[in-house]
């Protein structure tokens, strides 16, 4: 229930925080960039201030912080083509997010913001972080594990090294230059724009899928050797604390075998660092895979949180900011209630 | 579970009460450390006869709980290495034995309970798990055998609902309550030696009576032997049939409690049993013995505890003092050059 009042709290700084940020979406929609030339009425006779004004008025712009904020949540609509209910023509009844209707775009009214979202969402941005998340516990988990066994011998101080240098590479760095590597600037191999080429709906069943495979395989590798790196080291970390515990040694002195030890006196044990962490990459694999879904074109929601922010189109940039805010929410409660499981002495209240 | 009973009493048969089981000569444990090597043992010789109680006593630090985790092996190599000597089980030199062939005696025939009962049970499989675990691979057991030997198991120890208890996880039971848990887990299944380091220190007064009684009642039930390493001499004196006395990785004073308690031989001993505080006198400051334990990195040459001892002299600097029987056929064996000396400490 701590969620509600969480998500309320989230979309008021947002909010707040969009109307900080210097630049509004009527001017964009003028075309009137950065300040200077924002006359009353310009030399050509076009009564800028006017169109302002009325896209304002329209969008319900010109209302007060609060207000917006109302009129953002719920059905209570502020703007003029509203419900009627709230003084509006009924044109365009929006429901608020409150009722998971987010609107359309600001400056493209043909465009559901939600429609668009899901889309992106199920064609892009889930398959990419779903692959990326299972990659990264599938290999960090085992290499993990594999290190803390052999901490301290050469083995384990190369694999250290190795991802610390993986956990340091910045991501749009890695983006670019695998695309110089792989693209056509490089071996040619790898196509670095979308995640299927132009004439895939017309493949068969193999070459879509290779075609695919080629498409996905540096966006995943670039989004997943970071938290991949910073998993392992975690897992290599509980581990090691876990091995020298007290309970280690009982089941030693039971004559359990090493496997039996490690895979289920230690491994349970030491999962519980771990797992807290997937409250935080949940969010950031499927929010905040902006600048990879940039680097590479894909047409996921970091994407559209992207142009959203380029265009100011308020009505996007609420919408995709409150869904990571969202995730974010639903990775806590996720890895909450995996510690549950993982851990007895957590109760469920 | 009757073939397995019969086969064990068969093999147990083989040792008499009173025969030796279990012989440590020489046993030397040192550490490889920054500041060169820890002689953390350094030539523990004691025998543990059949279905009787040694204890061991010793200040912090003297390598009695080393020595019990050699003798199962648990000694964590590196950094710690064997350096000499020979574990003698039914004869069979565990310092020799195979990971394997350890991992069969572990838990089996011989088993260990710990200091600290708070952490020495897994806090996410429950306690019916954890007893179960152990009679599933060395018994056999199956799944619900298993289970309900875990439920006996409970109820012998003298846990109160041990149907209900068995799916309980460590934090959900007390202090006392996890050390019988410990208690059922060794003895699960029935070894013929059971090493107890400590298992009382962590514990209310009233608790640690309860299960020192514990071990002593399953002790004379099941016929085994106890290794009980303390510093508590009212704990070795209630419940052990010989005492070795430890100091600075090696046995200073070895034989039977009556001759050990009625007459200690070794200037540390006497200077153990000065310092225990005098219920029947009028409150006095508590006796203590000089100085600190020397660090395992540097023993003193010679006898070990000459820093400390009133009686030492030029021999204690320049001879290490062999542990020797004070009177023939006695089996009480001393290691001091100052014998007659000691007498009037």
């Amino acid at each position: 229930m701590w969620m509600v009042p969480t998500l309320l709290g989230i979309i008021l700084i947002i909010l707040g925080l969009l109307h900080a940020a210097p630049g509004d979406p009527a001017m964009m929609m003028m075309g009137i960039g950065s300040g200077g030339s924002s006359g009353e009425v310009s030399q050509d006779g076009v009564d800028y201030q006017a169109r302002i004004d009325a896209f304002k008025k329209e969008n319900a712009l010109d209302r007060s912080f609060l207000v917006q904020y109302a009129g953002v949540l719920g059905p209570f609509n502020v703007k003029p083509d509203g419900h009627e209910l709230f003084g509006g023509d009924g044109r365009n009844p929006y429901g608020g997010f409150l009722v998971f209707d987010f609107g359309k775009e600001l400056l493209n009214k043909n465009k559901h913001i939600g429609e668009e979202i899901k889309k992106r969402l199920l064609s892009t941005t889930l398959p990419l972080a779903l692959i990326s998340i299972m990659l990264t516990y599938l290999l960090a988990l085992p290499i993990g594990i594999y290190s803390a066994n052999r901490a301290g011998m050469t083995i384990d101080k190369i694999t250290t090294v190795g991802l610390f240098i993986m956990y340091s590479i910045p991501v749009f760095w890695a983006g670019l230059m695998l695309k110089l590597a792989f693209g056509k600037t490089g071996l040619g191999w790898l196509p670095v724009i979308g995640l299927h080429s132009r004439d895939a709906a017309d493949m068969d069943m193999l070459p879509y899928l290779w075609d695919a495979f080629k498409h996905f395989l540096m966006p995943v590798t670039v989004m997943t050797y970071g938290s991949l790196a910073y998993i392992s080291r975690q897992m290599r970390t509980g581990m090691i604390e876990v091995i020298h515990q007290d309970y280690i040694r009982t089941a030693r002195a039971k004559g359990l075998s090493e496997k039996t030890i490690i895979f289920k006196h230690a491994l349970r044990n030491s999962m519980i660092p771990v797992i807290t962490i997937f409250a935080s990459i949940l969010p950031i694999l499927i929010g905040g895979s902006l600048v990879i879904e940039v680097i590479f074109d894909l047409p996921g929601m970091g994407e559209y949180m992207f142009k959203g922010l380029l265009k100011r189109d308020y009505n996007i940039i609420m919408a995709t900011m409150t869904l990571s805010g969202v995730m974010t929410l639903m990775g806590i409660l996720l890895s909450d209630i995996a510690y549950a499981i993982v851990d007895p002495r957590i109760k469920y209240s | 579970m009757a073939t397995s009973n019969q086969a064990r009493s068969a093999q147990r048969a083989e040792i008499k009460k009173g025969e030796v089981l279990l012989e440590v000569r020489n046993l030397r444990t040192h550490f490889r450390g920054d500041e060169g090597i820890a002689k953390a043992v350094d030539g523990v010789n004691y025998s543990v006869l059949a279905g009787q109680t040694l204890g061991i006593v010793g200040e912090s630090g003297c390598g009695k709980s080393v020595t019990a985790l050699s003798i199962l092996g648990l000694v964590p190599m590196p950094p710690g290495f064997h350096a000499g000597g020979e574990i003698l089980f039914r004869g069979e030199d565990l310092c020799k034995a195979s990971e394997a062939r350890m991992r069969q005696v572990r838990g089996n025939d011989i088993s260990m309970i710990f200091q600290e009962p708070m952490t020495a049970l897994n806090p996410v499989f429950t306690v019916g798990n954890q007893i179960m675990e152990t009679v599933m691979l060395h018994q056999g057991f199956d799944k619900d055998a298993a289970r309900n030997h875990a439920i006996s198991m409970l109820e012998k120890v003298g846990i109160p609902s041990p149907r209900q208890r068995v799916d309980e996880y460590p934090h959900q039971l007390s202090g006392g309550m996890r050390q019988r848990v410990m208690i059922a887990m060794a003895m699960a299944c029935s070894p013929q030696l059971l090493i107890a380091d400590e298992p009382t220190t962590a514990l209310d007064v009233t608790i640690q009576a309860q299960v020192l009684a514990l071990i002593t009642d399953l002790q004379r039930r099941e016929g085994m032997s106890v290794v009980l390493i303390t510093h508590d001499l009212g704990v070795v004196a209630q419940t052990t049939d010989h005492v070795a006395v430890m100091y600075a990785g090696k046995v200073v004073e070895y034989g039977d409690v009556e001759s050990i308690f009625g007459k200690p031989r070794h200037p540390y001993t006497i200077g153990l049993f000065h310092s225990l505080p005098d219920l029947a006198g009028p409150g006095e400051r508590l006796a203590t013995i000089d100085g600190i334990v020397p660090s395992a990195f540097h023993f003193p040459t010679g006898c070990r505890f000459r820093t400390r001892c009133l009686l030492a002299s030029d021999k204690c600097v320049n001879e290490e003092p062999a542990l020797v029987e004070a009177e023939s056929g006695s089996g009480h064996t001393v290691a001091c050059h100052h014998l007659e000396e000691a007498e009037k400490l």
